[in-house]
Protein backbone atom coordinates (compact mmCIF):
# COMPACT_ATOMS: atom_id res chain seq x y z
CA UNK A 1 0.00 0.00 0.00
CA UNK A 2 1.49 3.34 -1.02
CA UNK A 3 1.54 6.52 1.05
CA UNK A 4 -0.46 9.51 -0.14
CA UNK A 5 -0.12 13.20 0.58
CA UNK A 6 -2.01 16.32 -0.43
CA UNK A 7 -0.44 19.00 -2.58
CA UNK A 8 -1.32 21.96 -4.75
CA UNK A 9 -0.69 21.96 -8.46
CA UNK A 10 0.35 25.44 -9.58
CA UNK A 11 0.18 26.49 -13.23
CA UNK A 12 2.38 29.51 -13.80
CA UNK A 13 1.63 32.19 -16.37
CA UNK A 14 4.27 30.53 -18.56
CA UNK A 15 2.04 27.46 -18.79
CA UNK A 16 4.39 25.32 -16.71
CA UNK A 17 3.16 23.30 -13.78
CA UNK A 18 4.75 22.50 -10.47
CA UNK A 19 3.54 21.04 -7.21
CA UNK A 20 4.02 22.28 -3.67
CA UNK A 21 3.08 20.88 -0.30
CA UNK A 22 -0.46 21.60 0.80
CA UNK A 23 0.57 23.89 3.65
CA UNK A 24 2.80 26.05 1.44
CA UNK A 25 -0.02 27.75 -0.47
CA UNK A 26 -1.26 30.64 1.63
CA UNK A 27 -3.50 32.70 -0.59
CA UNK A 28 -4.76 33.07 -4.14
CA UNK A 29 -5.31 36.71 -5.10
CA UNK A 30 -7.25 38.03 -8.06
CA UNK A 31 -5.73 41.09 -9.72
CA UNK A 32 -3.59 42.35 -6.86
CA UNK A 33 -1.93 45.75 -7.03
CA UNK A 34 1.70 45.28 -7.98
CA UNK A 35 4.33 47.86 -7.08
CA UNK A 36 7.14 48.02 -9.62
CA UNK A 37 10.64 48.29 -8.20
CA UNK A 38 13.08 49.90 -10.62
CA UNK A 39 16.34 48.29 -11.68
CA UNK A 40 15.30 44.74 -10.84
CA UNK A 41 15.27 41.68 -13.11
CA UNK A 42 12.22 41.77 -15.37
CA UNK A 43 10.98 38.42 -14.07
CA UNK A 44 10.97 39.67 -10.48
CA UNK A 45 10.27 43.37 -10.72
CA UNK A 46 7.19 43.82 -8.56
CA UNK A 47 6.17 43.68 -4.93
CA UNK A 48 2.79 43.01 -3.40
CA UNK A 49 1.87 44.74 -0.16
CA UNK A 50 0.11 41.77 1.37
CA UNK A 51 -1.02 41.80 4.96
CA UNK A 52 2.11 42.93 6.83
CA UNK A 53 4.56 41.71 4.25
CA UNK A 54 6.27 43.01 1.15
CA UNK A 55 6.12 40.01 -1.16
CA UNK A 56 8.28 39.70 -4.31
CA UNK A 57 6.43 38.23 -7.30
CA UNK A 58 7.98 35.91 -9.90
CA UNK A 59 6.79 36.09 -13.47
CA UNK A 60 7.76 32.75 -15.02
CA UNK A 61 6.50 33.84 -18.41
CA UNK A 62 9.16 36.53 -18.55
CA UNK A 63 11.74 34.22 -17.00
CA UNK A 64 11.25 31.29 -19.39
CA UNK A 65 9.36 32.53 -22.42
CA UNK A 66 10.58 36.12 -22.28
CA UNK A 67 7.05 37.20 -23.05
CA UNK A 68 4.80 39.42 -21.05
CA UNK A 69 1.40 37.92 -20.45
CA UNK A 70 -1.69 39.57 -19.07
CA UNK A 71 -1.25 39.57 -15.32
CA UNK A 72 -4.34 38.63 -13.38
CA UNK A 73 -3.77 36.31 -10.46
CA UNK A 74 -1.03 35.59 -7.98
CA UNK A 75 -0.50 32.81 -5.48
CA UNK A 76 1.24 33.66 -2.23
CA UNK A 77 3.53 30.81 -1.23
CA UNK A 78 5.19 30.48 2.16
CA UNK A 79 8.54 29.03 3.09
CA UNK A 80 11.03 28.91 5.93
CA UNK A 81 14.75 29.18 5.48
CA UNK A 82 15.26 27.23 8.71
CA UNK A 83 12.89 25.43 11.06
CA UNK A 84 11.66 27.73 13.80
CA UNK A 85 12.27 30.95 11.87
CA UNK A 86 9.49 33.25 10.71
CA UNK A 87 7.72 32.48 7.46
CA UNK A 88 8.82 34.20 4.29
CA UNK A 89 6.52 34.73 1.33
CA UNK A 90 6.90 34.79 -2.40
CA UNK A 91 4.29 35.36 -5.09
CA UNK A 92 3.93 33.55 -8.40
CA UNK A 93 2.00 34.87 -11.39
CA UNK A 94 -0.54 32.24 -12.46
CA UNK A 95 -2.54 31.12 -15.46
CA UNK A 96 -5.35 29.70 -13.39
CA UNK A 97 -6.36 28.85 -9.87
CA UNK A 98 -4.26 26.22 -8.06
CA UNK A 99 -5.68 22.71 -8.11
CA UNK A 100 -5.55 20.39 -5.14
CA UNK A 101 -4.10 16.99 -5.96
CA UNK A 102 -3.19 13.81 -4.14
CA UNK A 103 0.26 12.42 -4.65
CA UNK A 104 1.07 8.76 -4.20
CA UNK A 105 4.51 7.29 -3.77
CA UNK A 106 4.25 5.43 -7.04
CA UNK A 107 4.02 8.74 -8.92
CA UNK A 108 7.65 9.58 -8.11
CA UNK A 109 9.69 9.73 -11.28
CA UNK A 110 13.13 10.67 -12.57
CA UNK A 111 14.27 14.28 -12.55
CA UNK A 112 13.85 16.04 -15.88
CA UNK A 113 16.11 18.52 -17.58
CA UNK A 114 13.51 20.69 -19.28
CA UNK A 115 13.90 24.44 -19.72
CA UNK A 116 17.69 24.23 -19.47
CA UNK A 117 17.49 22.62 -16.06
CA UNK A 118 15.54 25.49 -14.52
CA UNK A 119 13.00 23.26 -12.80
CA UNK A 120 15.58 20.69 -11.80
CA UNK A 121 17.47 23.49 -10.04
CA UNK A 122 14.58 24.18 -7.70
CA UNK A 123 12.91 20.75 -7.50
CA UNK A 124 12.98 18.56 -4.41
CA UNK A 125 11.60 15.65 -6.40
CA UNK A 126 9.48 14.84 -9.43
CA UNK A 127 6.16 13.13 -9.94
CA UNK A 128 4.23 11.99 -12.97
CA UNK A 129 0.94 13.85 -13.02
CA UNK A 130 -1.48 13.26 -15.87
CA UNK A 131 1.35 11.65 -17.84
CA UNK A 132 3.52 14.74 -17.40
CA UNK A 133 6.70 14.91 -15.31
CA UNK A 134 6.01 17.60 -12.74
CA UNK A 135 8.50 19.03 -10.25
CA UNK A 136 7.72 19.38 -6.58
CA UNK A 137 9.61 22.54 -5.91
CA UNK A 138 11.50 23.88 -2.95
CA UNK A 139 10.01 27.35 -2.65
CA UNK A 140 12.84 28.68 -0.51
CA UNK A 141 15.27 28.01 -3.35
CA UNK A 142 13.55 30.65 -5.50
CA UNK A 143 14.83 33.46 -3.30
CA UNK A 144 18.47 32.46 -3.11
CA UNK A 145 21.66 33.74 -4.64
CA UNK A 146 22.16 30.29 -6.17
CA UNK A 147 18.92 30.55 -8.10
CA UNK A 148 19.67 34.10 -9.21
CA UNK A 149 23.11 32.98 -10.38
CA UNK A 150 21.60 30.00 -12.15
CA UNK A 151 19.19 32.24 -14.05
CA UNK A 152 22.15 34.35 -15.14
CA UNK A 153 23.87 31.25 -16.52
CA UNK A 154 20.76 30.52 -18.58
CA UNK A 155 21.35 33.80 -20.36
CA UNK A 156 24.74 32.66 -21.59
CA UNK A 157 23.49 29.13 -22.40
CA UNK A 158 20.66 30.34 -24.55
CA UNK A 159 22.65 33.26 -25.96
CA UNK A 160 19.31 34.91 -26.36
CA UNK A 161 18.96 38.13 -28.28
CA UNK A 162 16.75 39.30 -25.44
CA UNK A 163 18.53 38.29 -22.23
CA UNK A 164 16.56 36.52 -19.54
CA UNK A 165 17.98 38.88 -16.97
CA UNK A 166 17.43 42.34 -18.21
CA UNK A 167 16.71 45.22 -15.99
CA UNK A 168 13.46 47.10 -15.77
CA UNK A 169 14.32 50.51 -17.15
CA UNK B 1 15.93 55.07 19.87
CA UNK B 2 16.48 58.67 18.93
CA UNK B 3 13.39 60.73 18.26
CA UNK B 4 15.31 62.80 15.73
CA UNK B 5 14.24 62.55 12.16
CA UNK B 6 16.96 60.55 10.51
CA UNK B 7 15.72 59.84 7.01
CA UNK B 8 14.68 62.00 4.09
CA UNK B 9 12.17 60.71 1.55
CA UNK B 10 12.73 62.33 -1.81
CA UNK B 11 9.71 62.36 -4.11
CA UNK B 12 10.34 62.22 -7.84
CA UNK B 13 7.05 61.74 -9.63
CA UNK B 14 5.72 58.41 -8.37
CA UNK B 15 9.21 57.34 -7.29
CA UNK B 16 10.15 57.75 -3.65
CA UNK B 17 13.72 57.30 -2.46
CA UNK B 18 14.67 57.31 1.20
CA UNK B 19 18.21 58.37 2.03
CA UNK B 20 19.90 59.09 5.36
CA UNK B 21 19.32 62.71 6.23
CA UNK B 22 23.01 63.00 7.04
CA UNK B 23 23.85 62.33 3.36
CA UNK B 24 22.12 65.58 2.41
CA UNK B 25 24.26 68.62 3.02
CA UNK B 26 21.87 71.26 1.73
CA UNK B 27 18.49 71.55 0.10
CA UNK B 28 18.23 74.23 -2.53
CA UNK B 29 15.11 75.54 -4.14
CA UNK B 30 15.09 75.43 -7.90
CA UNK B 31 16.37 78.81 -8.94
CA UNK B 32 20.00 79.00 -9.90
CA UNK B 33 20.12 75.87 -12.01
CA UNK B 34 21.04 75.88 -15.64
CA UNK B 35 19.89 73.12 -17.98
CA UNK B 36 22.31 70.33 -18.79
CA UNK B 37 26.00 70.03 -18.15
CA UNK B 38 28.37 69.85 -21.07
CA UNK B 39 30.80 67.65 -19.13
CA UNK B 40 28.20 65.17 -17.98
CA UNK B 41 25.45 64.12 -20.36
CA UNK B 42 23.57 62.29 -17.61
CA UNK B 43 22.90 65.56 -15.82
CA UNK B 44 19.61 67.32 -16.16
CA UNK B 45 21.07 70.58 -14.86
CA UNK B 46 23.90 72.23 -13.03
CA UNK B 47 23.64 74.04 -9.76
CA UNK B 48 25.92 77.02 -9.32
CA UNK B 49 27.40 77.30 -5.87
CA UNK B 50 30.02 79.86 -4.87
CA UNK B 51 32.85 77.34 -4.93
CA UNK B 52 31.62 74.60 -7.15
CA UNK B 53 29.18 73.64 -9.84
CA UNK B 54 27.05 70.71 -8.68
CA UNK B 55 25.78 68.21 -11.23
CA UNK B 56 22.03 67.73 -10.83
CA UNK B 57 20.38 64.43 -11.73
CA UNK B 58 16.69 63.93 -12.30
CA UNK B 59 15.41 60.36 -12.13
CA UNK B 60 12.49 58.94 -14.05
CA UNK B 61 10.02 56.62 -12.33
CA UNK B 62 12.28 53.80 -13.54
CA UNK B 63 15.26 55.31 -11.76
CA UNK B 64 17.04 56.18 -14.97
CA UNK B 65 18.56 59.64 -15.40
CA UNK B 66 16.32 62.05 -17.28
CA UNK B 67 17.72 64.63 -19.67
CA UNK B 68 15.61 67.47 -18.38
CA UNK B 69 14.32 68.72 -15.09
CA UNK B 70 10.65 67.80 -14.76
CA UNK B 71 8.19 70.65 -14.38
CA UNK B 72 7.29 69.28 -10.96
CA UNK B 73 10.85 69.71 -9.67
CA UNK B 74 11.01 72.15 -6.76
CA UNK B 75 14.11 71.19 -4.78
CA UNK B 76 17.64 69.98 -5.18
CA UNK B 77 18.87 67.61 -2.49
CA UNK B 78 22.63 68.18 -2.47
CA UNK B 79 24.63 65.16 -1.40
CA UNK B 80 28.28 64.90 -0.55
CA UNK B 81 30.64 62.04 0.23
CA UNK B 82 34.17 63.38 0.72
CA UNK B 83 35.07 64.93 -2.65
CA UNK B 84 32.02 63.55 -4.45
CA UNK B 85 29.21 66.04 -4.86
CA UNK B 86 25.96 65.80 -6.70
CA UNK B 87 22.34 66.83 -6.33
CA UNK B 88 19.07 65.04 -6.97
CA UNK B 89 16.10 66.90 -8.36
CA UNK B 90 12.93 66.20 -6.43
CA UNK B 91 9.35 67.36 -6.17
CA UNK B 92 9.28 67.17 -2.40
CA UNK B 93 11.26 66.13 0.64
CA UNK B 94 9.77 64.60 3.75
CA UNK B 95 11.75 63.96 6.89
CA UNK B 96 10.81 60.88 8.88
CA UNK B 97 12.17 58.95 11.78
CA UNK B 98 12.97 55.51 10.44
CA UNK B 99 12.50 53.44 13.55
CA UNK B 100 11.92 49.72 13.91
CA UNK B 101 8.20 50.43 13.84
CA UNK B 102 8.45 51.46 10.20
CA UNK B 103 8.19 48.29 8.18
CA UNK B 104 11.31 47.69 6.13
CA UNK B 105 13.12 44.76 4.58
CA UNK B 106 16.12 44.09 2.43
CA UNK B 107 15.58 43.91 -1.29
CA UNK B 108 14.69 40.23 -1.82
CA UNK B 109 17.50 38.16 -3.27
CA UNK B 110 15.50 37.36 -6.39
CA UNK B 111 15.19 41.09 -7.11
CA UNK B 112 18.88 41.84 -6.75
CA UNK B 113 20.83 43.20 -9.69
CA UNK B 114 24.41 44.37 -9.77
CA UNK B 115 23.53 47.80 -11.01
CA UNK B 116 20.88 48.63 -8.46
CA UNK B 117 21.29 51.34 -5.82
CA UNK B 118 18.24 49.95 -4.02
CA UNK B 119 19.21 48.71 -0.58
CA UNK B 120 15.92 48.10 1.16
CA UNK B 121 12.20 48.49 0.70
CA UNK B 122 10.18 50.53 3.15
CA UNK B 123 6.43 50.44 3.58
CA UNK B 124 5.46 53.96 4.46
CA UNK B 125 1.89 55.23 4.51
CA UNK B 126 0.70 52.29 2.40
CA UNK B 127 3.27 53.03 -0.29
CA UNK B 128 6.57 51.47 -1.16
CA UNK B 129 9.67 53.59 -0.75
CA UNK B 130 13.05 52.40 -1.93
CA UNK B 131 15.91 52.98 0.45
CA UNK B 132 19.34 53.94 -0.77
CA UNK B 133 22.13 56.30 0.20
CA UNK B 134 24.44 58.81 -1.44
CA UNK B 135 27.24 56.29 -1.86
CA UNK B 136 25.06 53.74 -3.65
CA UNK B 137 23.44 56.37 -5.83
CA UNK B 138 26.84 57.75 -6.78
CA UNK B 139 28.11 54.25 -7.62
CA UNK B 140 25.04 53.68 -9.75
CA UNK B 141 25.55 56.98 -11.57
CA UNK B 142 29.23 56.17 -12.06
CA UNK B 143 28.26 52.80 -13.57
CA UNK B 144 26.28 54.79 -16.12
CA UNK B 145 29.27 57.00 -16.88
CA UNK B 146 28.85 59.93 -14.52
CA UNK B 147 31.78 61.55 -12.77
CA UNK B 148 30.80 63.46 -9.65
CA UNK B 149 34.25 63.99 -8.21
CA UNK B 150 34.91 67.64 -7.52
CA UNK B 151 37.62 69.03 -9.77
Amino acid sequence: MSNTSSAWLIETNSGHQFAIAEYELIEYIMEPERHEIPLTPVYASSILLWQDSMVPVIDFSLLINQQQTRLTTVSILAYQTEPGLALNYIGVELNRAPVKITIEDNQICEAQDSDNGLWASIANSWITHQQQPTPIINIASLDTAEFSDFVKTLTTQTNAAEPLVKLVV
Amino acid sequence: MSSLQNTAILSMGTLRIAVPQSDIVTVDVVADARPGNSENILCAASLNKPTHQWPVYAFTNKLTPANDLPDSCRFFACMQISDIKFALACDGIELINLTEEVQQQNLPQIMQANETPVLKLIKYQQNLVIQSNANLINRYLESLGANNVEH
